[in-house]
């Protein structure tokens, strides 16, 4: 037999009047016989061992009335101590919940730790008894939610400033969800004209990835620069009327490249203008990943200016709270860490935690971009090598490329040459995956010839397979041999592996996950009056529900199924723990498969990733 | 509000109607304490019943009539006589009360005087009570 927590600390009711009952006793019987069990019965019977006249106690008698109310205020009591109870164990800090009855009647299921990771349960994140036993017997503390960050390009087309914003002043919002976004210092908004001529367009040569543009005369414009393009499409010139892009390349100081969002085409006949944008740190209003948005998807300026247009030309990403299935589980695997060297749950149990590991850092330069990971590890008998795959809450690209990897960066790549100058050029085996005016943090070992590259720094693009790193190595000796590179969120947690988990002569490995988008579409029934308490609920619940699977999938069947999707957009129909669900649906479609079909993960390293869901909610 | 006059019917009583903690004017408990017996428990009984609302007793949801509801209420002959109905009814919810009679009155500056004679298996006792807004006062307590 196997004896739950919750059953060993469910709280015994009060058994006061009609409002307590226990083992069947009848309800609403006045006066009633509290059951056994109830706490008004143990102490009735406690007061009849000390000769007190307890039968002869009538109703509204000044004995009965406080028996009530203590046996009352015990059964509350009771569900307190339940709380704490199951507090004390992993499992039932996780998950349990504590079932109570109010004097007034109401049955109340509550959570034994209000889980921060379901804004329903938990809005602020405050830290409950799971949180507390995590610290206190395994060290570990809950990866907490952060705020989605990013740059915002800022295009105004006018001449003269506006401002200046104090920090929090300026809003803008716009992507799917509703997020909502606002400036962490102050600044203003200066006029985006380049001057002269420079702004001015004589000639495009479009693209579907890369398109030139001509100027009248000197741009002064550089690489990594954000430009915002008014070509009207009476120049013959398609996909760059009002289009924000990042500058790639200047082939000369009349031409620049650019990679516009949707590409362009046509023939360019004349017109057309050039502006260069100012960039400001955003932040979200709500810390957690509901608050991430695509590249090109923040474009409301809800602080509203004449012939002001914003957008990011990047996607933000921030993280949620961790689970407290998650921060159960890693508990377990941080037993693992204390006998590293061997154990295949210290590496994951390292992957997961890398987030704080880096963060308590010196310098704090050591972060991760895209938030903490998941992680699984395994083996390959045939070469012994030990294979660790881990998964950002942020992917990269918003998940959305089939195969692409999740988590930004690269690990143990081989370095080929050093060019000794300053700042200091490092080739590469093969590419970065940096893109123009993009940079990550870089550790280099291994070096022999210039030995003051090996150390960690800000890489920053060079070319495909090649980055800088500002120190100056002109006087350094040539580049002899060896060297490997671990860059960006990958090449930092496979740092922290290397470091602490990987045993002598074991060679072990850490790869990104491969993105396998899971697309839901649905419609689904509600009450009117709860259409938006639904609409609010459900991503979050499917973000949850996605996030539930590890990556390559659960066993036993390793799919992401239909009955899960329904079972989540069910579960975002409940309003208070413990009750029904207001929510039916109506039609559901993964990755626009036909009815009861579900996603099966491809391969050990695919890890689910929710895309864009089309929910249409109805008020019935 | 004011209370005096705490009911005395303390006996030697014929059937034994158990003992509780002494509350004069059925509301809180003496200080210093005693322990009621016989017709003065129930007395004492009755008159938290017609002081306690309905629904605000801890285990009974039908326990109570509270006399101050009558207080400047303005009823008709038809409701007042159904307001003495309800009053001895409440009474004899209590398993000791064999027959409870209930008389109100409620003068022009809307205060109350509820007459009950109340009989139980130690024979019969009156209560006099005399409620306004701010007091209430035990008349009368006879057996």
């Amino acid at each position: 037999m196997t004896l739950s927590v919750n059953l060993l600390f469910q709280p015994a009711p009060s058994g006061v009047g009609p409002y307590g009952t226990a083992n069947g006793a009848t309800v609403g019987v006045v006066p009633q016989v509290p059951g056994y069990g109830s706490w008004l019965a143990t102490m009735l019977q406690v007061a009849a061992t000390v000769q007190l006249p307890t039968t002869s106690w009538q109703p509204g008698d000044p004995e009965r009335t406080i028996f009530a109310t203590e046996a009352v205020c015990f059964s509350l009591s009771d569900a307190v101590i339940s709380q704490m109870a199951q507090g004390s164990f992993l499992q039932s800090a996780a998950s349990g919940t504590v079932t109570y009855t109010t004097p007034e009647g109401v049955t109340v299921v509550i959570p034994v730790t209000p889980d921060p990771s379901n804004a329903a349960q938990n809005p602020t994140g405050a830290p409950g008894y799971e949180d507390l036993l995590a610290q206190n017997v395994y060290n570990v503390t809950r990866l907490q939610a952060t705020n989605v960050t990013g740059p915002l390009a800022i295009a105004k087309l006018s001449a003269g400033t506006i401002g200046p914003y104090a920090a929090g002043a300026y809003h803008v919002g716009g992507p799917p969800g509703g997020a909502t976004y606002h400036n962490e210092l102050s600044f203003s908004i200066p006029s985006s004209i380049i001057p002269g001529n420079g702004g001015t367009i004589t000639g495009v040569t479009p693209g579907i990835a890369f398109t030139t543009i001509a100027t009248l005369t000197a741009h002064g414009l550089t690489p990594g620069q954000v430009v915002y393009i008014v070509i009207p499409t009476s120049s013959g010139i398609t996909g760059l009327n009002g289009v924000f892009a990042t500058i790639t390349g200047t082939p000369t100081s009349t031409t620049y490249v650019i990679s516009p969002p949707n590409g362009s085409g046509g023939t360019y006949s004349s017109g057309g203008i050039t502006y260069l944008c100012s960039i400001v740190q955003m932040v979200a209003d709500v810390a957690g990943i509901g608050s991430n948005a695509g590249p090109y998807t923040v474009t409301t300026a809800i602080t509203q200016n004449t012939n002001v247009f914003v957008s990011n030309v990047t996607g933000w990403s921030g993280s949620n709270y961790e689970s407290n299935q998650a921060l159960a589980a890693r508990c377990q695997l941080s037993l693992a860490s204390r006998s590293p060297n061997g154990p295949s749950q210290s590496y994951t149990y390292f992957a997961e935690t890398a987030e704080q590991i880096l963060a308590a850092e010196e310098p704090p330069l050591n972060f991760l971009v895209n938030g903490p990971v998941r992680a699984i590890n395994f083996s390959i008998p045939r070469t012994g090598s030990v294979i660790t795959v881990v998964g950002s809450q942020s992917p990269l690209n918003g998940g959305s490329v089939y195969g692409a990897n999740v988590t930004p960066g690269v690990s143990q790549l081989p370095i080929t040459g050093i060019i000794l100058q300053n700042p200091t050029i490092i080739n590469c085996t093969g590419p970065t995956g940096l893109t123009t005016g993009q940079s990550f943090i870089v550790s280099i070992t291994g070096v022999l010839g210039p030995l003051s590259v090996n150390g960690k720094f800000l890489g920053t693009y060079v070319s495909a397979n090649s980055f800088s790193i500002p120190i100056d190595t002109t006087l350094e000796p040539a580049y002899f041999a060896g060297g490997s590179v671990e860059g960006g969120d990958l090449g930092q947690i496979d740092v922290i592996l290397q470091q602490n988990c990987v045993p002598d002569n074991t060679t072990a490995f850490t790869f990104s996950a491969l993105a396998l988008p899971i697309q839901v579409t649905a419609t689904v029934a509600v009450p009117q009056a709860f259409v938006t308490t639904y609409q609010a609920a459900v991503n979050n619940q499917l973000q949850n529900q996605i996030a539930s699977y590890a990556i390559g999938g659960n066993a036993p069947d390793y799919q992401v199924s239909y009955d899960d999707i329904v079972g989540a957009l069910t579960e975002a129909g409940v309003q208070t723990l413990g009750q029904a669900s207001i929510a039916t649906v109506q039609s559901l479609s993964i990755n626009s498969q036909g009815l009861g079909q579900g996603v099966a993960f491809p391969s050990p390293f695919f890890m689910a990733v929710l895309f864009n869901p089309l929910i249409t909610v109805l008020g019935i | 509000m004011s209370m005096n006059n705490p009911v005395n019917l303390n006996t030697t009583a014929a059937v034994n109607f158990g003992t509780c903690w002494g509350t004069p004017n059925g509301l809180d408990l003496s200080m210093p304490s005693y322990m009621a017996t016989g017709n003065q428990a129930v007395a004492e009984a009755i008159l938290r019943r017609w002081t306690t609302s309905q629904g605000q007793l801890i285990d009974d949801p039908n326990y109570g009539q509270n006399i101050y509801d009558l207080v400047n209420a303005g009823l008709s002959p038809r409701n007042l006589a159904y307001a003495q109905q309800q009053f001895a009814q409440e009474a004899q919810k209590d398993q000791r009360v064999l027959r409870c009679t209930v008389v109100i009155t409620i003068n022009v500056a809307g205060d109350v005087t509820l007459s009950a004679n109340v009989v139980t298996a130690n024979g019969p006792f009156n209560l006099v009570l005399s409620v306004n807004a701010v007091t209430l006062q035990l008349l009368l307590v006879q057996s």
